[in-house]
This record gives structure tokens, C-alpha cells and sequence, in this order.
């Protein structure tokens, strides 16, 4: 099964998260003093084989995700994932960690954690306030995995008919560029509901026109 | 049953729980502990009642994102490191609480309450210090090092390089890391198996290896390994010490190169003066011969002046071929194949008396010699010559008609026997000490004494080969002392 989304309807979408990502980009570069940068350039969304497919385009490089767990009129899972390795230079970057140890610390791990709160948070916090839907979380997790296996530790808990919002998502930090993805994992329902949020809300700014 | 206020009490990390007013419900006993605020002090008062310095802190808007989105909120210490003004207590020292933080949203009743999670990490925190102060320290000493340093890992990748190694390879870090360690060998076999044999045995020391550079040149290194051993992920690496040895090979080669032609234009020098004062000799000969003929065949007829001067050429053949004897001999002097032997220097020095025999018992002279002397490693024959050529010297410059009194002593100078023959002749002039001892340099005029100017050359040249030291020590019109030190190395004195 699969949900095609209009021109109109995908940059709406695409704009929603765009200002969530804004929102975590400012909360970001507040807190690292340093001029941090997000944006959400495309939106798609595909079924779990098109998910999953797409994530296997990242040659074998061990990924490493921050999940949320959400529920509400929308119930799933979201996941910040990025390249372990480029995951750990963010960090040093936000942290302005000019002499690194050689592997990653606790203290780093939970900085990550917290980099992927941010944005998840405010993704979240977007989809609350503008499609409506009052959504609430989990405390995040760090996943780590290569790719194709990452698709799977990150939906075992949801149904097998999953839609996923595919976003990729660029980074950039102190000089710093990294892209990783940004997934929402839905059920049949949810993702309906989504959907039907987004057409309500493209209907009321055109009736506010 | 246990109730669960005293299990939130008994918990060894912060808990509160505020209502959707922010109002403290719950104080566990840590925060208490930890804030020096009771929970009976806290309950029912507004966070920011409790603690107005956190104003519009990072907590109060996780907060309300808690209390107004159901969002949670990790405050990770690298950004937030102390959320809350809280103290660990040991006796006299207060010492501020590191944390880590969670704010949470909790259903209470139909509203959301918060729940704020604290968890003191200061070990970790204090761990993670020590721990990037070590490595800031290691990472100096690696970055300082003279000698050029790499870590490879077991499939024999360089996995990192210190500026010393760039400088060795003539590349820069990034075109290191990442490559073959053995390619960069004239060698790679060989350098890989210096990998493979340090992650068998753990170590290898001093291996020779040459690297080429980016530009083609070459480096001879020696190598040194050891395994990195407990690293956290388990892989081991290899690390390794180069010294550079380039300039040292090149300069053995050069030294090699040089040495050898000295040999050779020494060994040249030799036969060329033995052919010479050969070849020089055999003319002479045949002209004071034929001046001896011509003497005898001229008979009783012969005119005093004639005669004379036939004396004065027959005794200029006598004097060059003397003086061509005693270069041929200087030339010899340290020249010899035969090894250094143990030497009875009492026994050489009874040899030079015997050959000087004649010319002792014709001047009349006193010599006074020790009873013992030392055994030295040396050249028999040269140290006998230069007993005999002191010795003469010492008997043969005497003001006429007073009687030659020479005394050889020794003694002990430490690391070094010290010769002397002391004489009661003419002497030296201070400003000509160090002269005498050049070829060909005669304090006295030809007429005066027998001489070739050349005896206390051959004699220096004798002590320099045995690694000895030869100097004067006179004034004039009272005798000279000639001082000799050998070194003992080797010897053993006699008695």
C-alpha cells in the first residue's frame, strides 16, 4: 500500500518540518554558541521496502540513530539517523572539542542523545501545533546498526502495513556539513490521519486567503 | 509491601515531580541531601520559588515542554553541566554535583505533571577528564617526538602519524592515513613482515628498512614495534618508533669511501718511497764507489786540496744516503702489518743501548737506566727506535769535552706510563719545544753535530701510532728532558 502526496501537498509537508528543524536549529546554535544550521530539503513518503531500499544506498557504513517513541492521534517511531562516524564530528563540533579521545565517551554518547532530542522534539512539537495533533513522546535512545538492520530495530514495534516519512536532513555546524535522515514511521491509520491533517490545513489557509 | 515513596527515597540519584503548576510534589531524600532544601521545605512551592537563579534556564522551557507538549528532554552534561545548583558534601570540602538531567512528562490525573530526573555523574565526569588530560599529554609527547612515530592496524593500514613520520615520508598526514604501511618501503615484504612477526611475538626491535619518499628519495630507518595492547574495541595496533639513520649510513659510507682511499695512497706513498730510496740509493752508491776509485787510482800523486774534495763529495754521498735511510724509515713507522704485541720496554730499551753501542762508549757517557719497566701493547722495533733515537740525541748534543749524562726514568701517571730521558746537554730554546719534534728541523748547524733532522720526527710518529703523547721540556744551556706517555691499556707493568 502506498500514499502519494500532491505537489502542493509535499511542499506543505516539507515546509512543516522545515520550521520544526528551524526551531531545533535555533535551541541548537543557543546552546553551542556556535551558528547551526538545518533544513529539510525533501520529504517523501514511501512504504517499508522503498524505506528500506533507500537506506541500503549508504554503502555498509555502521549508521547510528536517535529514536522517540510517539503516541497520540499519531502513534510510531522517529528517528534521527546519521553516519556514526560524521555523528561523533557534531558533537565535537557543538562541544568545541579540540583534543578528542580516540573513542567515544558516555558524555558524548548522551550529547548526541541530546542533539537528536532537539530535533526529533521540535519535529514533533510542529506536527502538535500545526496539523492539531497532540503528540507525546518517549525519552530518546541511541540505536546503532548498519543500515538494513536499523530499518528493522527501529519499526519492530509497529505494524507490518508501515508507511514512512523519509526526510533527509542537512546539518551544519561550525564549518561542519553532515546530511543524515529524519524518519516517521506510521501505521496504515496514522499515516491517513496525517495526511488528512495536511489536506485540513492546506484547506483552511485557502479558505484564510 | 514496600511503598513507593520509600523506594523514590532510597534512590541514589534526584528525583522531583511537579504539577502542572510546577509545583514540587515530590522531593526525594537525594535532592534534599544534595540541595540542602528538606522536602517538607520544598513541597508545594513553585520551582523557580526554590531556585530563582534558573530564571529562563534550558530546564524551566524543558519544563514546559514537558507540562505543555508531553515532550521529554535530555540535558546532556557537555551542554548542561550543572542544571542545578547542588553540592556533594564530604566532611569540610563542598563540591559541586556534575549531572546529567531528564525532564519528563508524567500523566497526573486528567493534567501533566513533570518529572525532573537528576543523575550525578561526577566520577564519570571527573573519569572523562583525567582521561582527555592523559590524551592531550600523550598526543603532545607523540606530536613533539623527534623520532618519527605511526600506529598501524592489523591489516597493516597507518592508522595514525606524528610530524615527524610526515617529515620522514615527505608526505602530509592526510596522504599517510589510510595507506599501506609497507608500501612506503623499497622493502614492502619485508615491512609487512615486521607487522605481522610484532602482532605474533608483541615486539621487534631495530629493524632496517628504507623508505621511499614521495618525491622518490630514500630514507634508511631503523624500525622499532610494539603491540597497543587493551584497547576498548579490541583491535590491537601496532606501534611503531623510526629512528633516521640516513645521515649516519651516508656518513659511514663516506667515511668507508675515504678511508679506503687513504689506504690506498698510503700503500701507493709506501712503495713509492721504498722504490725511491731504493732507486735513490744505487746512484749514490755508484758515485762515492767511482770517487773512491778515482782516489785510489789517482795514488800517492794525488794534491791535498784534490783529495779534500774528494772527502767533501764522498761524505755528501755518505750524509744523503743517511738522510734517504731515515726518511725510508719514518715512512715505515705505523706502517707495519704486524700486530701490536706485548712489549718488555726494559728489554727494548737494553736493545737501543746495545745498537747505540759505539757511539755511547765514544762519548764517554753516563746512562742511568731503571731497574724495571713496564710491559705496554706495542711495536717492538719502533719502540726500540725510539729509545735508540732519544738516547742518541741526548748523548750526542753535549758542549764539547763535557761528559754525557743521560737519565731514563718512568713513572706512573695514571691511565699512562711516562718516560723520561733527561740530558745534561746544550738544551732548547723555549720557542723551539715544539719545533724539534718536525721533519727535517735542526736546532744545531750541519757542522756542529751528525744529523738528519729527522730522529725525533720518526720518534713522534712512533708515540702518535701508540696512541702516546711526546714533548720537551728544557732550558737552554741546561739540558733537555724528553718526556714519553704511553697509555697502559693493555699493559702490565713488570714487577
Amino acid at each position: 500500500m502506498s500514499i502519494v502526496l500532491n505537489e502542493m501537498e509535499r511542499d506543505v509537508v516539507t515546509e512543516l518540518f522545515n520550521i520544526g528543524v528551524g526551531h531545533a536549529a535555533a535551541a541548537f546554535g543557543e546552546l553551542t554558541r556556535e551558528k547551526v544550521q538545518l533544513a529539510v530539503p525533501r520529504v517523501d513518503i514511501v512504504n517499508y521496502t522503498e524505506a528500506a531500499n533507500q537506506l541500503a544506498t549508504v554503502a555498509g557504513e555502521p549508521m547510528i540513530g536517535i529514536r522517540q517513541d510517539f503516541e497520540g492521534p499519531l502513534t510510531g517511531v522517529a528517528a534521527l539517523i546519521f553516519p556514526e562516524r560524521r555523528s561523533l564530528e557534531i558533537v565535537r563540533a557543538a562541544i568545541d572539542d579540540r583534543f578528542p579521545l580516540d573513542d567515544v565517551s558516555e558524555l558524548e554518547r548522551e550529547t548526541l542523545l541530546e542533539i537528536g532530542n532537539i530535533i526529533l522534539n521540535s519535529c514533533l512539537a510542529a506536527i502538535s501545533d500545526m496539523l492539531g495533533m497532540p503528540t507525546s513522546a518517549s525519552l530518546p535512545h541511541l540505536v546503532q546498526s548498519a543500515p538494513p538492520d536499523l530499518l528493522d530495530t527501529l519499526s519492530a514495534r509497529t505494524s507490518i502495513d508501515r508507511i514512512v516519512l523519509f526526510l533527509h536532513i542537512d546539518f551544519s555546524v561550525s564549518r561542519l556539513n553532515v546530511s543524515g535522515y529524519l524518519l516517521f514511521i506510521l501505521g496504515v491509520e496514522g499515516s491517513a490521519r496525517f495526511l488528512e491533517a495536511v489536506r485540513g490545513l492546506i484547506r483552511r489557509s485557502e479558505q484564510g486567503e | 509491601m514496600i511503598l513507593p515513596a520509600n523506594i523514590i527515597d532510597g534512590l541514589d540519584s534526584g528525583v522531583v515531580v511537579l504539577d502542572a503548576n510546577r509545583r514540587v510534589e515530590v522531593w526525594n531524600d537525594w535532592m534534599a541531601v544534595h540541595s540542602s532544601i528538606a522536602a517538607s521545605a520544598a513541597r508545594g512551592r513553585d520551582l523557580l520559588d526554590i531556585f530563582p537563579e534558573l530564571g529562563r534556564s534550558h530546564l524551566l522551557q524543558a519544563v514546559e515542554r514537558a507540562l505543555n507538549h508531553r515532550l521529554p528532554t535530555v540535558m546532556s552534561h557537555n551542554l548542561h553541566p550543572r542544571v542545578l545548583p547542588l553540592f556533594n558534601r564530604y566532611g569540610a570540602s563542598v563540591e559541586p554535583v556534575e549531572q546529567s538531567v531528564v525532564v519528563r512528562p508524567v500523566a497526573d490525573g486528567d493534567s501533566t505533571g513533570c518529572l525532573i530526573q537528576v543523575a550525578d555523574i561526577t566520577a564519570a565526569v571527573k573519569r572523562d577528564r583525567h582521561l582527555r588530560d592523559v590524551t592531550v599529554y600523550n598526543r603532545t609527547l607523540f606530536e613533539m617526538a623527534v623520532d618519527p612515530m605511526a600506529t598501524v592496524d592489523r591489516a597493516g593500514i597507518l592508522r595514525d602519524v606524528n610530524p615527524a613520520f610526515e617529515g620522514l615520508a615527505g608526505t602530509q598526514r592526510a596522504g599517510l592515513l589510510g595507506s599501506r604501511f609497507d608500501a612506503w618501503f623499497t622493502k614492502p615484504v619485508e615491512a609487512g613482515r615486521l607487522i605481522a612477526r610484532t602482532l605474533a611475538d608483541g615486539r621487534a626491535n631495530d629493524v632496517l628498512l628504507s623508505l621511499r619518499q614521495a618525491d622518490g628519495q630514500q630514507r634508511h630507518v631503523s624500525l622499532s614495534a610494539a603491540t597497543v595492547p587493551g584497547r576498548a574495541d579490541g583491535a590491537t595496533m601496532v606501534f611503531l618508533v623510526a629512528r633516521d639513520l640516513t645521515e649516519r649510513i651516508e656518513a659511514e659510507r663516506e667515511l668507508a669511501r675515504k678511508t679506503r682511499i687513504i689506504e690506498q695512497s698510503n700503500a701507493e706513498l709506501a712503495q713509492f718511497a721504498y722504490v725511491v730510496s731504493h732507486d735513490l740509493r744505487q746512484p749514490l752508491r755508484t758515485v762515492s764507489s767511482f770517487l773512491t776509485l778515482i782516489e785510489r787510482r789517482l795514488g800517492e800523486a794525488i794534491e791535498d786540496d784534490l783529495k779534500e774534495f774528494i772527502a767533501f763529495a764522498v761524505d755528501g754521498a755518505r750524509r744523503m744516503d743517511r738522510l734517504i735511510v731515515d726518511l725510508l724509515n719514518y715512512s715505515r713507522v705505523g706502517r707495519q702489518d704486524a700486530p701490536l704485541d706485548e712489549v718488555d720496554l726494559g728489554a727494548s730499551l737494553a736493545e737501543a743501548m746495545a745498537n747505540l753501542g759505539t757511539v755511547v762508549a765514544e762519548s764517554h757517557a753516563e746512562v742511568a737506566v731503571p731497574e724495571h719497566l713496564p710491559r705496554i701493547m706495542g711495536s717492538r722495533s719502533e719502540l726500540v727506535r725510539l729509545f735508540q733515537n732519544l738516547l742518541a740525541n741526548a748523548v750526542k748534543y753535549v758542549e764539547t769535552g763535557k761528559r754525557p749524562r743521560v737519565v731514563v726514568e718512568c713513572r706512573d701517571g695514571g691511565s699512562d706510563w711516562v718516560l723520561s730521558v733527561r740530558d745534561n746537554g746544550v738544551g732548547i730554546p723555549g720557542d723551539c719545544l715544539d719545533r724539534v719534534f718536525g721533519l727535517f728541523q735542526r736546532l744545531n748547524p750541519a757542522e756542529h753535530t751528525e744529523g738528519t733532522g729527522i730522529g725525533l720526527a720518526v720518534c713522534r710518529k712512533i708515540v702518535d701510532h701508540h696512541h702516546g703523547r711526546i714533548w720537551v721540556e728544557s732550558h737552554l744551556g741546561e739540558g733537555a728532558t724528553f718526556f714519553v706517555s704511553l697509555p697502559k691499556e693493555g699493559a702490565t707493568p713488570e714487577g
